[in-house]
């Protein structure tokens, strides 16, 4: 038998390779490629810049020119963060709900590949568009801070912040496109998810007064973040003073992230939702 | 058209996949009932049954798709416990199988190759050949989104063949396909079988690829097993309940059709003989009905029948047990169950 016969002996050689490349890496190369050369992370990022550049635009008008440099800062990095989580949700929505929408997931779980791996994969190749939205934004910060530290400040607390949300969106929009059998579910469950969020985050603070209003908007994480944005940028508290505000948004982070990795990924199956636990009724009669 | 790069099967052959007692149902439909059956290395195992009938769903539960709520199957000695070591053993082409547009074959074959933890240098080798088996090594490097329907077929089928399986569960493979894209991927099936030594499980619609191709046949119909065995063995078995219904067609010259009908009515085991259209020279033939002594009745009257005419110098062109054929065995059976 020749090398290539014995290579292609089909029923007897199918162990793994030691020199192999792990899976997470192989899915987080496709669907990188995928997101970036197919062109929907490119038209997203796009979108972005146009609305960041119309936010800047609007705060540098004359209508806003009595604004602070470090109002001008908190309110861009907050855009920019805002954006960035709808971003992250559209296109982790998409992650698996849409695989099953284009019959592309079955042949993916036909494989031996773990179904962690898998979903680690997919879940970093969608975190790659969070960096270049951030570094997108640091022209229009240097510009708007006029030289002044809150630059620093901005870009440091704007990094850590939004890359906790970030983290906690990508998760979330996995989450549902684990649970839905089609995109659309999928886009609009997430799209609900975001408003829900955003809305209460946005209000003015004077809304959400008194000890509840205090508790509503410590258990909304993008508001939590955002209160914590503005005292470190706008009320100069020292960091380990608005620490407290930091504390739901990393507890979502780890609930959704050991949800996705922990409950969800090793049930990842063909139809939406978990599978059930193995619980097969074993004939003992059939040999094994 | 296949080139020969497998290595040939050792005999004996193995039992390859086992599966005992398989249920399944959707809220209060049963899906599935009691599936049982064996397939030996080097075998065609066809699934036959009409839209709904289950084939989906034992093509799911074996290869650990869904889970059956009872019963077991067994694939190359693993349990069904451990589904992720299956899917090292098996290969498969789903009945609705998507591919990203943005690849090309040889990127897709080389992901999925490598997703079995394979070395790329390794997929690389193996990719190539299969491309070159399933007529695709010309377009090897276009982008599947340039693809026809046929051609992502073809695809599907090496994707299915890159981890070197065991088993092969191929789902409608010949849908879609040109007449002679699906005589190569008749050949290619059996050429995978008898000289790979894989066991194939082949999902289809058309009961001749069936009947052409298959050593064993499952019918499923309303999620029981309404036959199971070799293709012989499965018309055989049901042959008795159906052919004197049905009788026999034979066809000779228009210009002996007189003196056929003559010696036909004279023979003791022929009731009735007529005509069917009227020149073409087709006979249609009721018989009386034998006490069934086995297999061989039927055999002994149609051999009493034919020898009457040869005797006679009368030219046969054609000849036909009704219900003789799987397709009548399927008809038969998938009726009887719905009705």
């Amino acid at each position: 038998m020749s090398s290539e016969q014995k290579m292609m002996a089909g029923p007897h050689i199918n162990k793994p390779s030691t020199s192999a490349l792990p899976t997470w890496w192989l899915v987080f190369s496709k669907d990188a490629t995928d997101l970036w050369i197919g062109g929907k992370a490119l038209f997203l990022v796009f979108i972005y810049t146009v609305v960041l550049g119309i936010v800047t635009y609007v705060i540098n008008s004359s209508e806003f020119n009595s604004l602070h440099v470090s109002e001008m800062v908190y309110e861009t990095v907050e855009t920019v963060i805002e954006v960035s989580l709808f971003i992250g949700l559209i296109i982790s929505a998409d992650s698996l709900s849409g695989e099953r929408d284009r019959n592309t997931l079955e042949s993916l779980l036909l494989t031996s590949a773990s179904r962690q791996q898998i979903i680690a994969g997919k879940f970093l190749a969608t975190l790659t568009f969070w960096p270049v939205t951030f570094v997108l934004a640091i022209p229009t910060l240097r510009i708007l801070s006029k030289g002044y530290d809150v630059f620093g400040q901005g870009l440091l607390s704007g990094g850590i912040l939004g890359s906790i949300m970030v983290l906690v969106y990508i998760g979330l929009g996995m989450l549902v496109s684990f649970w839905s059998n089609t995109n659309k579910t999928s886009y609009v469950v997430s799209l609900g998810i975001y408003i829900l969020f955003l809305i209460p985050a946005e209000m003015h603070e004077g809304v959400q007064t008194g000890m509840m209003g205090q508790v509503l908007r410590w258990l909304n994480p993008l508001a939590a973040v955002n209160h914590f944005f503005s005292k470190i940028i706008l009320n100069n508290t020292s960091f380990s003073e608005a620490l407290v505000w930091l504390e739901s948004p990393v507890a979502f982070a780890i609930v959704i992230l050991g949800m996705l990795f922990l409950y969800a990924a090793p049930g990842l199956r063909l139809e939406g939702g978990r599978g059930s636990k193995p619980s097969l009724k074993l004939n003992k009669n059939v040999d094994s | 058209m296949i080139s020969r790069g497998y290595s040939k099967a050792v005999s004996p052959q193995p039992e390859v996949l086992v599966a005992e007692g398989l249920q399944k149902s959707y809220g209060a439909r049963l899906a599935l009932q009691g599936l049982t059956f064996t397939l030996k290395a080097g075998h065609i195992l066809g699934f036959l049954g009409p839209n709904g009938a289950g084939k989906t769903t034992s093509i799911r539960i074996l290869t650990t798709m869904i889970e059956p709520e009872s019963g077991r199957f067994v694939v190359d000695g693993i349990g069904s416990e451990h589904p992720q070591q299956i899917r090292r053993k098996i290969g498969v082409l789903p009945e609705n199988l998507g591919f990203p547009r943005q690849m090309t074959a040889l990127e897709y074959l080389l992901y999925f190759g490598q997703l079995y933890g394979q070395t790329a240098a390794e997929t690389t080798t193996v990719a190539q050949k299969l491309l070159n088996d399933v007529g695709l090594h010309q377009r090897r490097n276009s982008l599947i989104g340039t693809y026809g329907h046929g051609m992502k077929q073809r695809l599907g089928i090496a994707r299915a063949l890159i981890n070197k399986p065991v088993v092969l569960f191929l789902d409608e493979p010949t849908l879609g396909l040109d007449p002679r894209g699906q005589q190569d991927l008749l050949e290619l099936i059996k050429y995978l079988s008898r000289e790979c030594g894989m066991g194939v499980v082949l999902c289809s619609h058309m009961i001749s690829e069936i009947e052409s191709v298959c050593d064993d046949v499952v019918i499923l119909s309303a999620g029981q097993m309404v036959a199971k065995g070799t293709v012989a063995e499965v018309i055989g078995r049901t042959q008795q309940n159906i052919v004197l219904r049905n009788g026999l067609k034979l066809q000779v010259l228009p210009a002996s059709v007189a003196k056929a009908m003559q010696i036909l009515k004279a023979t003791p085991s022929v009731t009735k003989v007529s005509r069917i259209g009227a020149t073409e020279g087709w006979l249609h033939l009721e018989l009386i009905e034998p006490v069934y002594e086995g297999a061989s009745m039927e055999y002994r009257i149609s051999n009493s029948i034919l020898g009457a005419l040869i005797r006679a110098k009368i030219l046969i062109l054609n000849f036909e047990v009704e219900g003789g054929r799987l397709q009548d065995v399927f008809m038969h059976l998938t009726e009887e169950v719905i009705t």
